[in-house]
């Protein structure tokens, strides 16, 4: 059996009262682009975190390629965090330098490639920048980098159809130049559901559906149906 | 530690606080008009008797919880520009992290206070020439001014790294500390009336020098302590930003 | 999904059905029917998947099928083309209209009718359009 990307098992967390993983197991085989799907606070965001190290479990155990989640798993892996920014002082070449200088391996002329395509200019100014474009550079920069993993947060929140669809076009790039394990939340599973090859479907911070996206068409329909199936 | 990361993580800071308020147009302009009113009072009522000019140098007391402030902002920022998510899962130990932050505030302070001593010791000659004192004033100025730096020195990285201790330990489960925190604040940041009360025996009324005599070995061990308290205050925010932070 | 057009193919798919099976049978069926000519250049992966919108990996494993059937070739630098062997895709248009006659008589005897019924129903509709 090929070792999982990622893997967690009887993963707990709870904020106060609010619980937000329960138990949570999960096998992520290597090399594929996972859904992370679910509605909000079902517990998607304190996963990626945990992954990353952000967030340590109250219980359980989580296996990020084979090691414990730590600044220095961190290497190996390309996270796009949920609301977040850009540093607002920047310009797009201050943004590219900051991650070739910083970011373990960043292609400085793959940035260039993924910022052109995503229809951003050197020298705009961060502060300038409406959301979609605030979001596209940050994308060029997770994308840019050559490491095993890479995490995507809710890359198409709150973003204009156009942005989105310049996205989904890098994401594909990226995926035919590179074999990356790739993980993404996302609420917009219509446009996003023929980019994977697998999915996980949590509800209330649990595993509620997992498995070969290919497989589950067969057995129960498009991932949209699924979707309406679990939580409708 | 790689020092050519470090470097880059520290010029990041460096660049990201220059440009949050040096960079913007409001400091300058308040910087401009507040050095505009001093002028017109130093030149209307810096003659009069019983002025004495070196009491300038009072605006120092300000200084080190000014640096409360830059520490605090060093931090903070994370949190307030929402780029916390990307600060906290870079590849580099908290460690590391906090301490670009912490040199870079440093470095800050460093250039800020010599250009707070120098716009001092300008005011001070403009007022002495202004009121045909001569240049006796300001040489004697110089010498408060050592002083007066030796102290700030002792107590910046302190208060810095006090800054950033309460910016960790806001967004922590170690909230219940930050009285803690204020409470050392209020102390230790009025260090200058600290030390006026210790060598209070032996001032006279009309000299704001801290030191009579030259300056006693006991402050260089305060010096030194502060310095270790400040190691000492850098190394808790460390460990509460690597086990307890709430994110 | 609304058809996409591309290099000569024409696509259609449905998001409720694995999609891999129907990038692989609509390539074939673009073959048989003619829409794309022997010896002609088809889109790369990559090309095919961005104007799909559909993961490379779908496209790289129709591809390999097809290949594997000698529906393509793979030239090194090149890219990939449709097989010069007319008998090949010959064999794929019979293989193609087996199967929609297995499916149209499977369908009919469903409904209830014998082989009699069909005979006299397709002369009726004889000269169906040439």
């Amino acid at each position: 059996m090929t070792q999982s990307a990622i893997s967690a098992e009887d993963l707990c967390k709870r904020y106060g009262k609010k619980i937000a993983l329960a138990d949570f197991r999960v096998d992520i085989p290597r090399g594929t682009v996972t859904a992370i799907l679910g509605p909000n606070g079902a517990g998607k965001s304190t996963f990626m975190r945990m992954i990353t190290g952000m967030v340590r479990p109250d219980r359980g155990t989580v296996t990020v390629l084979g090691r414990k989640p730590s600044w220095k798993t961190n290497a190996s892996i390309a996270y796009l965090p949920d609301r977040a920014r850009w540093f607002g002082g920047h310009t797009v070449r201050q943004a590219v330098e900051w991650g070739s200088k910083l970011l373990p391996g960043f292609q400085t002329d793959r940035a260039w490639e993924l910022i052109d395509m995503l229809g951003l200019g050197a020298d705009q100014e961060v502060a300038g920048m409406s959301k979609g474009q605030e979001a596209r550079l940050m994308l060029a920069v997770c994308l840019a980098r050559d490491v095993p993993l890479l995490v995507l947060d809710e890359p198409f929140s709150g973003i204009d159809m156009l942005s989105r669809e310049k996205i989904v076009a890098a994401l594909i790039d990226s995926f035919s130049e590179r074999s990356q394990t790739v993980l993404i939340s996302t609420h917009e599973i219509a446009e996003t559901e023929s980019l994977f090859d697998y999915a996980v479907f949590f509800a209330e911070g649990r595993n509620a559906l997992s498995g070969d996206v290919e497989e589950l068409r067969a057995r129960r329909g498009s991932v949209q149906d699924i979707y309406r199936q679990l939580y409708g | 530690m790689n020092i050519g990361t470090f470097a880059h993580l520290f010029k990041h800071e460096f660049r990201m606080d220059i440009r949050r308020v040096y960079a913007r147009t409001w400091f300058w302009a308040y910087a401009a008009v507040i050095l505009a009113v001093l002028l017109v009072a130093l030149g209307v009522w810096g003659g009069r008797r019983g002025f004495n000019p070196q009491y300038l140098i009072y605006f120092m007391y300000a200084f080190p919880f000014f640096m409360i402030g830059v520490g605090h902002r060093a931090l903070n920022r994370e949190w307030s520009d929402q780029t916390y998510g990307w600060w906290l899962t870079l590849p580099y130990s908290r460690f590391r992290l906090l301490l670009a932050k912490f040199a870079a505030s440093l470095v800050q302070g460093m250039i800020l206070g010599v250009i707070a001593f120098g716009v001092l010791l300008v005011l001070v000659l403009y007022t002495s020439l202004l009121h045909g004192k001569g240049l006796g004033e300001a040489a004697d100025f110089v010498q408060i001014e050592l002083q007066y730096m030796l102290v700030t020195a002792a107590a910046v990285p302190f208060m810095t790294a006090l800054g950033m201790a309460a910016a960790i330990i806001w967004r922590s489960k170690a909230k219940g500390l930050l009285p803690l925190i204020w409470i050392v604040f209020g102390t230790l940041g009025n260090i200058f009336n600290w030390i006026n009360l210790y060598t209070r025996p032996e001032k006279s009324e009309s000299t704001v020098l801290l030191f009579q005599h030259g300056i006693p070995p006991e402050v260089w061990a305060v010096l030194a302590g502060m310095w270790l308290l400040a190691g000492g205050l850098f190394a808790v925010a460390v460990y509460i930003c690597k086990k307890h932070l709430i994110v | 999904m609304n058809e996409i057009r591309i290099g000569g193919l024409r696509f259609s798919l449905d998001l409720s059905q694995p999609l891999y099976e129907q990038v692989l049978e609509q390539v074939r069926s673009s073959i048989a029917k003619g829409e794309i000519a022997l010896g002609e250049k088809i889109p790369s992966v990559r090309e095919m998947a961005q104007a799909l919108k559909i993961n490379p990996n779908t496209v790289m494993r129709a591809y390999q099928e097809l290949e594997r059937e000698r529906l393509t070739e793979t030239r090194r630098g090149q890219g990939t083309f449709i097989t010069t062997d007319a008998a090949r895709v010959q064999e794929i248009r019979n293989k193609l209209a087996e199967q929609a006659v297995e499916q149209f008589l499977a369908k009919m005897e469903s409904l209830g009718f014998g082989l009699k019924d069909i005979e006299s129903m397709i002369r009726a509709k004889g000269g169906v359009s040439q």
